[in-house]
């Protein structure tokens, strides 16, 4: 008998016990990922001192005027810190909307068309993905020069290989399903199978993906500023504050902590978020993301 | 005593010795008693008050719908349920010994040695990363690491092997070394279920309980499949609970039925009992549902409604909402089992003529007219050839080999003519309907429509054509995206191809629901949320949609219920009548294309081995491949319950 025996009712169960689109452990993640949002939009707002003047000795611990001490040249760290988070998220946001720009479009292209087209897209993937990100950065860098665009088109094109990866597997069950001939044979074009009858139905991997990639993306901006690629001081930037701050990290760790902690708070918090959406409508039988992993 | 387990097996000796006691006695077999199962966290439960007996060496048949329960029971009898259900009461006495009542290590040991599971889906059930040999000596080695029987012997590789070549042998799986020692994936779905078996029958099990095996099989494979099953339960003394929703497979079977109905057990009797005279409602108009080989061509009559859902049942008897015979005290009062010669029936109105089939409908309205006389060609293919790729590698597109699935066949169907295409798998019918549709190219050959030639590639055909071809497939799974609702479903063709404005595409999408019998409330569901029968409606009001001239139906009802079948045949001799459509139906099942088609050709290979009126090829089957299907097919015999009053 066909799958529909044992799916009726699991399918039934849980329409009728969950009603709610995020489980607990979701919930916790939204608000992580709100507070750390919170703090890069208004950040800038609320810090006490000014982030580029320089108050004492570098690495002076914390005390009641700077609550979180100084930094490696005696700026005030808390005051960098809520000033960095605007730069860090939106480049990191920027450079994975890339990534998805061409991730999607050469994943789904592959799998779609099939063929030819498809051995060339995804040997080239191959090749790419054989490239670590941060030297593949570094080449485009060391080629077009460091500027913020180029920085966001080579952290976005260096997760690419990895997304057109994981779109090209996933929508590889999708196309040979009836309903994608059925579109293909009334004549439908590329453009409407891809948006309306592809992508819908991969949702859930690529969105277990994305929080993976956006917290990479995160890292990789960190790791060029580090290398002295990206951000360049004395920008605050996440990123860039704990890279310039490492080597009094035995010093004066608290300068660092707080970006630190943002960081964590964001990736983990993505990831959460991802794992306890069951799914948003009506139409998902199976509610959890956390399956698709 | 399992008689293929005899050699040397001391175990199952001493197994006999502690039993020797009750084998006499009233006591041996399987006996089932109040069995209920609960959904946990809620007041429902899936399935209650079931009870049967199957004594050994006998087979006891449970058939019901898709959510009746089978599937269910059948689990339950091994202590076992699915994730978020969990049995509430009963007993299930193997031999006496209740399974439900011991603790959980001993129930996992009774599992496979004392009483065994046959899956329906055996390449699901095999491991994929292990030989069949492996899996199937598994099952001893399992048993004989208990540590229960520890004199060395079981442990011993050669008795293992002799008693997985016993197991293979039951199965009827070649004694060829060279077969144990392969992965599932490199042997046929026939093969892969006899696998299943020979697992099932390795440690000599008292009870096997065999969860629908068949389906999805072919038929000339399931026909074969059946023997060995009917050897089984010849040869082992074993008891057998063979769960299924194919009534022929039953009947041909078993010598004692259960049908489930709404998780409740509507009727239990003798199979010639259940299938001769019939008693509840329910049995009735399932056993009306089933087409037929033999005797007049009946219109099918589906039962209008769908299965309940365990939180949807009436307080009383759970068919009530969808039966003819219905009163007040049925929806309130579970009716109490009343004894019938062989069993029992649980219906208040038990035996009364049911109205629907016999008195609404003379016998003459109910047969199918003879064939639509058929007008000037519509579709033609001529010397069609068409192959299929199998992908080998992914470097050298060249290496990839082709099979052939059409071999320069040619065959014409006339404007309102409905010809069925039937073959077992392999056969290239399902290859012909996707050429037809535009989803394959074909290598030689012209294919013309309405006298001009047709493009293999949907592009190219112009909207004209595309709409007057419509295609409608097997799976109603996978036939509609998940993601949108029926009114986008049905929207996007009107859109696409008649360019309507939002205003008329609902009102049309209501009309073409309607056509299909579903309410246009459906507009708002996701598939999610319909039966697979009224996903097939949806796929099909969707090929409507386009007003075709030509619909192609691939095996559309192969994945249904009998009962949903039915009605979904009579929609379409409806549909035809009403739009005069042709129709290109694709079947494996010949009863179900002696129902609905005016011709049948029979595929084999790629080549057609006969095509001829529907009427004379199943009186004088002309081609002995013809006869050979039909011979595989399990009908019911032409003295079974057809439901006409005239037999009541």
């Amino acid at each position: 008998m066909p799958a529909q025996v044992m799916d009726t009712e699991p399918a039934r169960l849980r329409r009728l016990t969950v009603r709610r689109r995020f489980s607990r452990r979701g919930i916790v993640g939204l608000g992580m990922v709100g507070l750390v949002v919170l703090v890069a939009v208004i950040g800038p707002l609320l810090a006490p001192d000014d982030a580029y003047k320089i108050y004492g000795a570098p690495y002076t611990p914390p005390s009641g005027s700077h609550l979180l001490g100084l930094d490696y040249l005696g700026r005030d760290a808390l005051s960098r810190f809520l000033d960095g988070g605007r730069s860090t998220l939106l480049l990191a946001l920027a450079a994975t909307a890339v990534g998805y720009a061409v991730g999607l479009t050469v994943g789904l292209l592959a799998a779609y068309r099939g063929g030819f087209l498809e051995r060339i897209l995804m040997r080239a993937t191959d090749v790419l993905l054989v490239f670590p990100g941060l030297i593949f950065v570094l080449l485009l860098v060391a080629v077009y020069g460091s500027n913020t665009l180029i920085m966001i088109v080579g952290v976005g094109l260096a997760n690419a290989p990895r997304i057109a990866r994981v779109v090209y597997t996933s929508a590889l069950r999708v196309v040979e399903l009836p309903y994608v001939e059925y579109a293909r044979a009334g004549g439908e074009r590329i453009w409407y199978i891809a948006r309306r009858e592809l992508l819908p139905n991969i949702f859930a991997p690529i969105a277990v993906d994305f929080g993976i990639r956006l917290s990479g993306s995160i890292l990789l901006i960190a790791g060029l500023s580090f290398l002295g690629f990206g951000i360049q001081p004395p920008t605050p930037d996440w990123g860039l504050i704990i890279s310039e701050n490492l080597t009094g990290f035995s010093v004066q760790p608290y300068c660092m902590l707080a970006p630190i902690f943002a960081i964590a708070f964001l990736t983990v918090g993505i990831n959460l978020i991802i794992d306890g959406w069951r799914g948003g409508s009506r139409a998902s039988k199976d509610r959890s993301l956390a399956s698709a992993r | 005593m399992p008689a293929h387990g005899d050699s040397a097996d001391h175990r199952a000796d001493h197994r006999a010795d502690h039993r020797a006691d009750h084998r006499a006695d009233h006591r041996a077999g399987l006996v089932v008693e109040d069995l209920r199962v609960d959904l946990d966290d809620s007041s429902f439960d899936v399935v209650r008050d079931v009870g049967f007996r199957c004594l050994p060496g006998e087979a006891i048949g449970i058939v019901g719908e898709s959510g009746s329960g089978k599937t269910t029971v059948g689990m339950a009898l091994l202590g076992y349920t699915r994730p978020g259900m969990s049995i509430g009461a009963g007993r299930v006495l193997i031999d006496g010994t209740d399974v439900l009542s011991r603790p959980a290590d001993e129930v996992t040991r009774i599992r496979g040695r004392t009483i065994s599971y046959v899956p329906q889906e055996p390449a699901k059930a095999l491991s994929p990363a292990m030989r069949v040999g492996r899996q199937i000596a598994e099952m001893l080695d399992r048993q004989a690491s208990d540590g229960q029987h520890s004199d060395g012997q079981h442990s011993d590789g050669q008795a293992i092997a002799d008693r997985v070549a016993a197991a293979c042998e039951a199965a009827q799986l070649p004694a060829d070394p060279e077969l144990l020692r392969r992965y599932p994936h490199e042997l046929s779905g026939g093969q892969q279920q006899r696998v299943a078996i020979a697992m099932a029958l390795a440690a000599g099990p008292r009870v096997v309980v065999m969860d629908e095996p068949t389906t999805g099989l072919d038929v000339m494979v399931q026909a074969r499949l059946l023997e060995v099953i009917r050897r089984i339960r010849a040869t082992t003394g074993a008891s057998i609970v063979y769960i299924s929703h194919d009534l022929g497979v039953v009947r041909s079977l078993v010598d004692k039925v259960v049908v489930l109905y709404g998780g409740r057990i509507a009727e239990a009797g003798s199979v010639e009992a259940i299938f001769r005279s019939p008693v509840h409602p329910y049995t009735r108009r399932l056993i009306a549902a089933v087409p037929r080989l033999d005797g007049p061509r009946l219109r099918l009559r589906g039962i209008p409604g769908s299965a309940p859902q365990p939180s949807s049942r009436v307080p009383g008897c759970p068919f009530a909402p969808r039966c003819a015979l219905v009163t007040d005290q049925c929806e309130h009062e579970m009716p109490p089992a009343t004894d019938t010669p062989t069993g029992y029936v649980r219906c208040w109105r038990a035996g009364e003529p049911d109205p629907l089939p016999a008195d609404d409908d003379a016998a003459g309205e109910r047969a199918v007219p003879s064939r639509a006389p058929a007008g000037a060609a519509l579709l033609t293919l001529t010397d069609l050839h068409a192959v299929y790729r199998r992908k080998l590698s992914l470097l050298r597109a060249s290496r990839d080999t082709t099979a052939v699935a059409v071999a320069s066949l040619s065959l014409a169907i006339g404007d309102g003519e409905c010809v069925a295409l039937v073959g077992e798998s392999g056969s290239g019918k399902t290859t012909i309907a996707r050429c037809v549709a535009g989803l394959h190219r074909w290598t030689g050959g012209q294919m013309t429509f309405d006298g001009s030639p047709v493009p293999a590639d949907p592009r190219k055909r112009g909207p004209g054509l595309r709409r007057s071809i419509q295609i409608v497939f097997q799976d109603p799974d996978g036939s509609l995206n998940p993601q949108m609702q029926v009114a986008e479903l049905l929207g996007r063709p009107l859109k696409r191809d008649f360019n309507l404005p939002p205003r008329a595409r609902t009102a049309r999408s209501a009309e073409l629901l309607d056509l299909v019998h579903l309410p246009a409330s459906y507009l708002r569901r996701y598939p999610a949320e319909l039966s697979g029968g009224e996903k097939q409606r949806v796929a099909l009001a969707r090929a409507l949609a386009a007003r075709p001239r030509l619909l192609v139906c691939d095996e559309i009802t192969s994945a249904l219920d009998v009962a949903v079948q039915a009605s979904i045949l009579e929609l379409l001799m409806e549909l035809r009548a009403e739009l005069a459509m042709a129709m290109l139906f694709i079947s494996h099942d010949l009863a179900v294309v002696r129902a609905i088609s005016d011709r049948v050709v029979v595929l084999r290979a790629g080549v057609i081995r006969e095509s001829r009126d529907t009427d004379e090829l199943f009186a004088t089957p002309g081609d002995p491949y013809t006869s050979e299907l039909l011979a595989a097919v399990p009908d019911l015999p032409p003295g079974d319950y057809s439901g006409f009053a005239s037999q009541i």
